[in-house]
């Protein structure tokens, strides 16, 4: 691995040191956040992505993973120039959001805070629920189920057939690289 | 001759690099390639080629933390991602300045073994005479002294050699090369073909051709189709250093490689008006030595090379080695791009695709060629881009959550064409490089500051473009959802190129129709720093044209004795 990889950072005054290609990131997640938050992200990256025939987003740990995303600025989560919360904070205004809907049930609640964050259509502005949103798509189509089993990947085509006639199995390619740069 | 260590040191080892290395090599000469960055093995240093994403911490989106920190400018490449990290410099130990008043500079680089090879797009086109007349006709730039008749031969032979795929179209302004068969386009790209060229009778729409193998070369497998190119590619299936130009050289026994040393200054003896050698610095150690040899090759990326210049200053060149006239460092272009169009194609729900094709497709320009048909701006543009099914990302921007939720991003997304343009950058004096007088990186060395600013004439063709892709896209059924005419910042293109341009007239220009220094008759900067106008067409194939024809030239010169 790149050695540009292997980076010292400093999280919650602890110094932790990992190597490129170690779950590190993840298992520490647990250590960012109480059992409670963790108990709620679990209901939360579920409502999103719930098991269906495949497993939903928290059988495959997206929860954890939303934390650490948070914590290291994925999607402009720790942007300066964006209004809102900053890194794990945004854990803290996703709670008070999901209790402003009045809504026990937290897929219920869910659901209303992702219909405000998209009332003027798909081209609302980011909010907080939208980089939320974001990083538990990205901890779940990107783990090792989202992509193989939800989707489908494929490493090595091999080649290229440029007009395919949709048949049973028309499930998307996460290897499709262009498709989710311009997604 | 015994004075010289080498017959010819090669500064830099990347597109243009890799190119003279192998033609100094084949032709007899004993020579130095020396690279500023790290040895990267072919294949075995590929270290994340086959990396699934949930091996990586950031599932390929990379630590935004780390990029804040130390790739604020290099993670503005959508090349740059958690995979690929590692083929481009931090910007922390690579400093460059942006001078006052000038808008900001986005210098996008990759220094290690290969250059920026491993991490170029591929896309691989000829210029032609509208091109080179370009300067002479508007009166934008110094005339060059040369001519497609010139380059055609090099074109040729540099195609032949590092292999493009594409198709033969017979279209002036893109003159056809000697083509491996091309990629298809793609069943929405083929209905917009015919769209566009059934309602716009002076307009194509053509598969984009590319050095990637749609036949086996020597020791290279044909394209996988994964297009995960930046990675580094173990089947060679693609033209870089590694997989191409450096076995070649490394082939004849007379080539010596060092990495991690950087050139600090190129070394002149006034009494011969001669280049004597180099002056190196070793990039871990920061030890200096030098080299010697009769030659002297810059390729180091057109700013570099030009920096390269500017920090070689001496009694007899206080302004920079080769600099007599004044404008080494002036004239630095890159093309302006935006996302002319994105529109939503419907009605091929029921076609989908397989496979990764690493090329999309182009529009050849149009405007302005025999006729002024565009007389607001000089010069034209051509777009690139293509067709696809958008993915899982797209959910991002979509409401929804819940099992009806996952099964619509289950399915590909709607079809989609877009149309990304790369507009003419004219050669204005006022877009420069200096020496910024204040700061020096951690070697000492004054880092390299940067004057740049599109102009009015790339504003109103990217608004023509604009316009046109619109048309082009609504005639084909399209809903337009994006149309962008503001310019991408410049250096957004990753083509910047001029600093040291060629010209007829040794008081007006830096180089020789042969890429010589007019001051210095063994030098040769054969990279983008020598180019006088910038077309609108990839450059890389060109600079690669453009070093193989000054090799013979100067192996002829150093055979006649004459240098
Ligand atoms: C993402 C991306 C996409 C691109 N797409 C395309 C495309 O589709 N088509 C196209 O035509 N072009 C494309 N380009 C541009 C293309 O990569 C460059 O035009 C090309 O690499 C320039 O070749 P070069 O040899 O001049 O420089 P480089 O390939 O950049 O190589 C320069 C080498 O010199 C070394 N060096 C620099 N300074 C020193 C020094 N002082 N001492 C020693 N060594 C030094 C560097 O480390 C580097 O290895 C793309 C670039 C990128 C990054």
């Amino acid at each position: 691995m790149e050695p540009t990889f292997v980076d010292r950072r400093r999280l919650m005054g602890a110094a932790l040191a990992w190597g490129a290609l170690s779950n590190l990131p993840v298992a520490q997640a647990a250590e960012l956040i109480t059992p409670s938050q963790s108990r709620l992200l679990v209901d939360v990256v579920d409502a999103v992505i719930p098991r269906t025939d495949t497993p939903g987003a928290s059988d495959v740990g997206v929860h954890r993973f939303l934390v650490m995303a948070l914590e290291h600025g994925l999607e402009g989560s720790r942007d300066p120039s964006l209004p809102g919360p900053k890194g794990r904070d945004h854990l803290d205004w996703l709670a008070a959001h999901l209790r402003q809907t009045g809504e026990k049930d937290i897929a219920r609640a869910v659901a209303i805070v992702d219909q405000a964050a998209f009332a003027a259509g798909p081209a609302s502005p980011p909010t907080p629920w939208t980089r939320i949103k974001s990083l538990i798509l990205l901890g779940y189509y990107m783990s090792e189920a989202g992509a193989t089993q939800e989707l489908r990947y494929e490493l090595v085509p091999g080649h290229w057939d440029p007009d395919v006639p949709v048949s049973g199995d028309n499930r998307a390619w996460s290897s499709d690289w262009t498709a989710l740069t311009f997604g | 001759m015994s004075n010289y260590e080498f017959d010819a040191i090669v500064v830099g080892s990347g597109i243009t690099g890799g190119w003279a290395a192998k033609e100094l090599t084949e032709a007899g000469l004993k020579v130095l390639l020396i690279e500023r960055g790290r040895q990267i093995t072919h294949g075995q240093d590929y270290a994340t080629e086959t990396t699934p994403p949930w091996e990586l911490p950031f599932h390929g989106a990379g630590d935004a933390a780390l990029y804040d920190e130390k790739y604020p400018v290099q993670r503005r490449n959508r090349a740059f991602d958690e995979w690929t990290q590692g083929h481009f410099i931090n910007d922390i130990d690579n400093p460059y300045s942006t001078a006052a008043g000038s808008e900001a500079f986005l210098w996008l680089r990759s220094y290690q073994l290969g250059g920026r090879s491993l991490t170029w797009g591929r896309q691989t086109y000829r210029w032609s005479d509208y091109d080179f007349e370009a300067n002479k006709r508007d009166g934008h730039g110094t005339d060059w002294p040369i001519r497609y008749a010139d380059l055609a031969p090099w074109y040729d032979h540099v195609e032949e050699f590092i292999g493009v795929s594409g198709s033969v179209e017979c279209i002036a302004a893109l003159p056809d090369g000697r083509f491996q068969p091309p990629m298809a386009l793609n069943i929405v790209e083929q209905h917009v073909k015919s769209a566009i060229e059934g309602n716009f009778p002076d307009r194509r729409l053509i598969i984009g051709r590319t050095a990637n193998l749609t036949q086996e070369k020597e020791g290279r497998a044909t394209c996988q189709n994964r297009n995960i190119c930046a990675r580094g590619c173990s089947y060679g299936a693609y033209f870089s250093t590694q997989s191409s130009t450096l076995p070649a050289a490394q082939a004849t026994g007379r080539l010596t490689l060092v990495t991690d040393t950087i050139v600090e200054a190129v070394e002149h003896d006034p009494a011969t008006g001669k280049a004597t050698g180099v002056l190196v610095v070793d990039a871990n150690t920061g030890a200096r030595r030098r080299h010697t040899a009769r030659l002297i090759f810059l390729n180091a990326g057109a700013f570099n090379s030009t920096h390269l210049l500017l920090r070689s200053r001496s009694a007899a060149f206080p302004n920079g080695l080769a600099n007599s006239s004044g404008v080494l460092g002036t004239h630095i272009m890159d093309h302006a791009n935006a996302v002319s169009a994105v529109a939503i194609i419907p009605g091929f729900d029921q076609h989908t695709t397989y496979g990764n094709r690493p090329t999309g497709i182009v529009i050849p320009r149009f405007r302005n060629l025999d006729r002024n048909d565009a007389p607001r701006f000089t010069r034209g543009y051509s777009y690139q881009g293509g067709a696809f099914q958008g993915g899982w990302t797209g959910g991002k921007r979509m409401p929804g959550v819940g099992a009806d939720f996952k099964a619509r991003l289950r399915t590909p997304q709607a079809w989609r064409m877009v149309l990304v343009t790369y507009a003419e950058s004219l050669p204005l004096a006022s877009n420069r490089l200096t020496l910024d007088p204040n700061r020096k990186d951690k070697h000492g060395m004054p880092v390299l500051q940067i004057a740049f600013q599109h102009g009015e004439n790339e504003r109103t063709a990217l608004a023509d473009a604009a316009a046109e892709a619109k048309a082009m896209l609504t005639a084909a059924g399209g809903q337009v959802v994006i149309s962008i005419t503001e310019p991408g910042l410049g250096g957004s293109s990753i083509h910047e190129m001029g600093g040291a341009r060629m010209g007829w007239d040794p008081k007006t220009s830096v180089l020789d129709r042969f890429s010589r220094a007019h001051d210095v008759p063994n030098l040769f900067v054969t990279d983008g720093a020598q180019m006088s106008s910038s077309a609108c067409q990839n450059p890389s194939l060109t600079y690669m044209a453009l070093t193989a024809r000054a090799c013979h030239h100067a192996v002829s010169l150093l055979k006649q004795g004459s240098i």
